[in-house]
């Protein structure tokens, strides 16, 4: 509930402020190459914090014949408005330290007034820079609703840098681009809200202005410029800008804005006629403006850049994800009351996909002409027409009701039905949970129970991870033939398996060897993210059942290991398979076998085909964390097709020490448990220092090396293997 | 001969603009009111005895968008809009000051023309004429009060 709100406004937020913000991020983009722009076309910058005020000035006084003037530009340079001894009035960079003209102001193009017009106020004056602020207030909102998210979805803010399981391309940059852009994001967004408020007059300023009408001390000494206290401390990196006397008359003062505070000097004598500090606002200010536009430095403005190209991205990829999510569109039934009704079809459900299912299933006993009601399990009640109860619905985390099932089982107690009922019930759920479908289970025998309840058809468990189409059509087809209705559904209104197969080319094949086993290379053609360890679900035919392989990710590709079944289908169909040949599968995650990058050392067990998935890890050990390899397979040819990948890990010191066993070379028949055994002193020492065991290969070896580390924990209760487990110091891939 | 006939035509031609762009050099500090809010664009130009403007000097206020707000000087400026870059410099906000270098062409001076003070704030009032000086060598050198955002304005001509 938590998360829908903050989805929701996420979301709301985003749509209002998504116009102004594209506008907004588009011109920022624009305007981030301005800092840039000045900083290829400026002279040369020079330490200001070495110069003293009152030397640049001495200096421009003997250069020039009139100071107006005199500012430090936020990239570090000084900028005079003077009249030259020709009599001129120039404005442009001057040096510091000998007071020569550098060259022109800078004027800023005429393109740059265009966007920053564009990026405050829209050209709309005032109320465009409303419409600008507020869409900025709402940034704010947007990131912080997106922070909560963002938590809640990673689990906890303790895991805010745990990887992101999406498989959905924009679901996944959306979350890791907004991990990163996050900040200077907010920082955006914070300082653009000042500024605004500050045009609009919602910041308090006490304006405490100099006095001018003090008069200076006239018993002081006169002295030079540089000799004059004042101008020998200040240093021109404090300087904002300073005013020139405009006469030589006494009373008028040399007008000074330091970053700290204002002060009125004394052309004659040096002395501080009067000084105001300044505002904390104005402090605030002034960061505001160069955290907002990167003046200050060209680095922090091409971060600005990344991040409105990132505004664009979210509001793009936002869509896309919004789209993919929405309510899936209504059509109107004729649905009769449920007191009418022959038919009732009642639905549990937190998502679409039950319900569409269920809607068109009502649509289609609509069309024979019957009476049908259509609702939730919560308004279970008497029916005093009815013949058949249809139910339809999903399992809600752990086992339980979806919402507007909740109320099922207690009017299911309270209510007796007038008449004995048909009864079918239908289960939606993935499998990725442990207890999906469990609802629906509890639904269907707590209905059977009942005398008055007759099963019609049996219960049926919807997969999603698991071809529910074809599921579902089997159920249709059993309700068609023993209720003689056709049932003519749409593709669409089938729930979509959640794993979309995709195409994979094949880049390579080695020929079978003698145990018929081979490697073949595959290569994903649209974007998918996968690791070593990971399951590649193969599909020999459109209709066939999936065959699992375990994923090697060299050099960004999939590497299987096969070994060719005589009756199997789809190790028969990989054995065939040519380069370039296209393949149809799915990559499954599989998060309990990946390559465990913190572990201090890893000892990796396998026999045959199951090293597949080791020389990927091999490959991915880039900071070469010590790794032992036991290997156990008929002959010395049953290695060599995994040759090449084992020498270069070699090579690479991705793997420390090989235990290679062979149960057909010799005269001994030795397993890879044999070896393991063999090491029984190195290994117990290992785990016991936090060394990670992986075991791939088939169940019978697994069982076995499980059963010797039972063996020795008895022997040695130092090795805690339960603690082991739990830590996820033992991972088993076996088949 | 004709060739010869054109060039001097052209050279008196030239001479003769040259002598139109022969200016005065006046320092000019513009002090204004305290006000809360925007800061305010000043437009400073030569109008006849009539009114009528003949020259814009100066232009507080860099951002055209608001130019328009100038009422009586967009009408004139707005016409033709000539490239005023080199005579533009930031709005000067309430309590504040500022010099700059006003460059009047001689000819207006001591011949019955007026230098006009036009001032205008966002969203807040306009006034035609904040402030305006008979344009005269001793007015040249003066402290003249404002009756809008101008507190005063203090004029210096150059050595």
């Amino acid at each position: 509930m938590i998360t829908s709100i903050y989805r929701y406004s996420h979301l709301v937020l985003a749509a209002i402020s998504s116009l102004f913000l594209v506008v907004a991020a588009i011109t920022g983009l624009v305007l981030s190459t301005e800092p840039i722009f000045y900083d290829l076309k400026q002279p040369d910058k020079i330490d200001l914090s070495e110069i003293s005020l009152g030397q640049t000035i001495h200096k421009l006084q003997q250069e020039y014949d009139e100071l107006i003037t005199l500012s430090t530009t936020s990239q570090g340079l000084v900028l005079a408005d003077v009249v030259t001894k020709e009599g001129t009035s120039v404005t442009g960079y001057i040096n510091p330290k000998t007071g020569m003209f550098l060259g022109d102001e800078i004027t800023r193009p005429s393109i740059y007034n265009w966007f920053t017009n564009l990026h405050r106020s829209l050209f709309l004056k005032s109320i465009g820079r409303g419409f600008i602020g507020v869409s900025t207030f709402l940034l704010v909102l947007i990131i912080v609703s997106g922070i909560f998210l963002l938590a809640q979805r990673q689990g906890g803010f303790s895991k805010w840098f745990s990887s992101i399981k999406d498989k959905e391309f924009h679901k996944k940059y959306h979350v890791i681009l907004s991990r990163w852009l996050l900040i200077p994001i907010l920082i955006i967004a914070i300082t653009g809200v000042y500024l605004s408020l500050e045009q609009f007059d919602l910041i308090p300023v006490e304006n405490q202005s100099l006095d001018w009408s003090l008069s200076p001390d006239e018993e002081l000494p006169l002295q030079t410029i540089e000799n004059q206290d004042f101008f020998k401390t200040t240093t021109l990196d404090q300087v904002k800008e300073v005013n020139f006397p405009f006469s030589s008359d006494p009373i008028d003062y040399y007008e000074i804005y330091l970053k700290e505070k204002s002060v009125l000097v004394a052309q004659h004598t040096g002395e501080v006629i009067d000084q105001v500090e300044n505002p904390f606002t104005a402090l605030v200010s002034y960061y505001s403006t160069i955290f907002h536009t990167g003046s200050a430095s060209p680095l922090w403005s091409v971060i600005l850049g990344i991040s409105c190209i990132g505004i664009l991205y979210f509001i793009i990829s936002g869509c896309v994800i919004y789209w993919k999510r929405r309510p899936k569109k209504n059509y109107k039934l004729e649905l009769s009351s449920a007191q009418d009704s022959e038919y009732i079809v009642l639905v549990g459900s937190e998502s679409g996909s039950t319900y569409a299912f269920a809607k068109a299933f009502t649509q289609q006993l609509l069309r024979t002409g019957k009476k049908v009601s259509l609702s939730d399990l919560n308004h279970y009640q008497q029916y005093e027409r009815a013949l058949h109860l249809i139910i339809f619905t999903a399992t809600y985390g752990d086992g339980d009701a979806p919402t507007n099932a909740r109320k099922f089982f207690d009017r299911l107690e309270k209510i007796d039905q007038p008449r004995s009922l048909f009864v079918s019930v239908v289960g939606f759920g993935s499998s990725i949970y442990p207890k999906y479908n469990e609802f629906g289970k509890q639904v269907y025998h707590r209905l059977v129970k009942d005398e008055n309840m007759k099963p019609y058809l049996p219960f049926t468990e919807v997969d999603e991870e698991h071809q529910p189409e074809e599921t579902c059509k089997q159920w249709l087809q059993l309700w068609q033939q023993k209720s003689g209705f056709p049932m003519e559904l749409k593709v669409d209104q089938f729930p979509k398996s959640n794993i979309e197969k995709q195409k994979f080319k094949v880049t390579h094949r080695s020929p079978l060897n003698k145990d018929e086993t081979f490697i073949i290379s595959l290569q994903p053609t649209s974007y998918n993210d996968y690791q070593s360890g990971d399951l590649l679900e193969v599909y020999a035919s459109e209709k066939a059942k999936a065959r699992q392989y375990s994923i090697a990710r060299i050099q960004n590709k999939i590497v299987l290991s096969v070994r060719k079944h005589e009756h199997g289908l789809c190790s028969t169909y990989l054995a065939n398979c040519h380069k370039n040949d296209d393949i149809m599968a799915t990559i499954k995650t599989n998060t309990s076998f990946h390559f465990p990058k913190d572990a201090p050392k890893i000892i990796m067990v396998a026999n045959g085909t199951g090293i597949a998935p080791f020389l990927g890890m091999l490959d991915e050990n880039k900071t070469n964390i010590p790794i032992d390899l036991y290997w156990g397979g008929k002959n010395i040819e049953s290695l060599s097709i995994y040759g090449e990948y084992l020498e270069d890990a070699h090579k690479k010191q991705q793997v420390s020490n090989y235990h290679i066993s062979y149960s057909r070379e010799n005269e001994v028949v030795e397993y890879v448990q044999h070896k393991v055994a063999e090491h029984k002193e190195e290994i117990t020492t290992d785990l016991q220092q936090g060394a990670v065991i992986m075991i791939c290969g088939s169940l019978s070896m697994q069982n076995e090396v499980l059963d010797l580390l039972e063996l020795w924990n008895k022997e040695n209760p130092k090795i805690q293997l339960e603690q082991l487990y739990k830590n996820q110091k033992i991972l088993t891939d076996c088949y | 001969m004709r060739i010869l006939y054109m060039a001097l035509v052209a050279l008196i031609c030239l001479s003769f603009t040259a002598s139109t762009v022969s200016k005065t050099s006046v320092k000019c500090m513009i002090q204004m009111k305290n006000y809360t809010g925007e800061g305010a664009y000043i437009v400073v130009s030569v109008t006849d005895k009539e009114g009528e403007y003949k020259e814009t000097i100066y232009v507080h206020g860099k951002d055209p968008e608001w130019y328009s707000e100038i009422d009586s000087w967009w009408k004139f400026y707005g016409k033709h809009r000539p490239d005023i870059d080199a005579i533009s410099g930031e709005t000067i906000a309430g309590g504040e000051r500022s010099i700059s270098v006003l460059e009047i062409p001689t000819q207006y001076i001591n011949s019955n023309h007026k230098l006009r003070f036009e001032t205008a704030v966002e969203d807040q009032d306009y006034n035609e004429v904040d402030l305006e000086l008979d344009l005269t060598d001793s007015n040249l050198k003066s402290k003249v009060d404002g009756t809008g955002w101008i507190r005063y304005v203090r004029l210096m001509p150059q050595k």
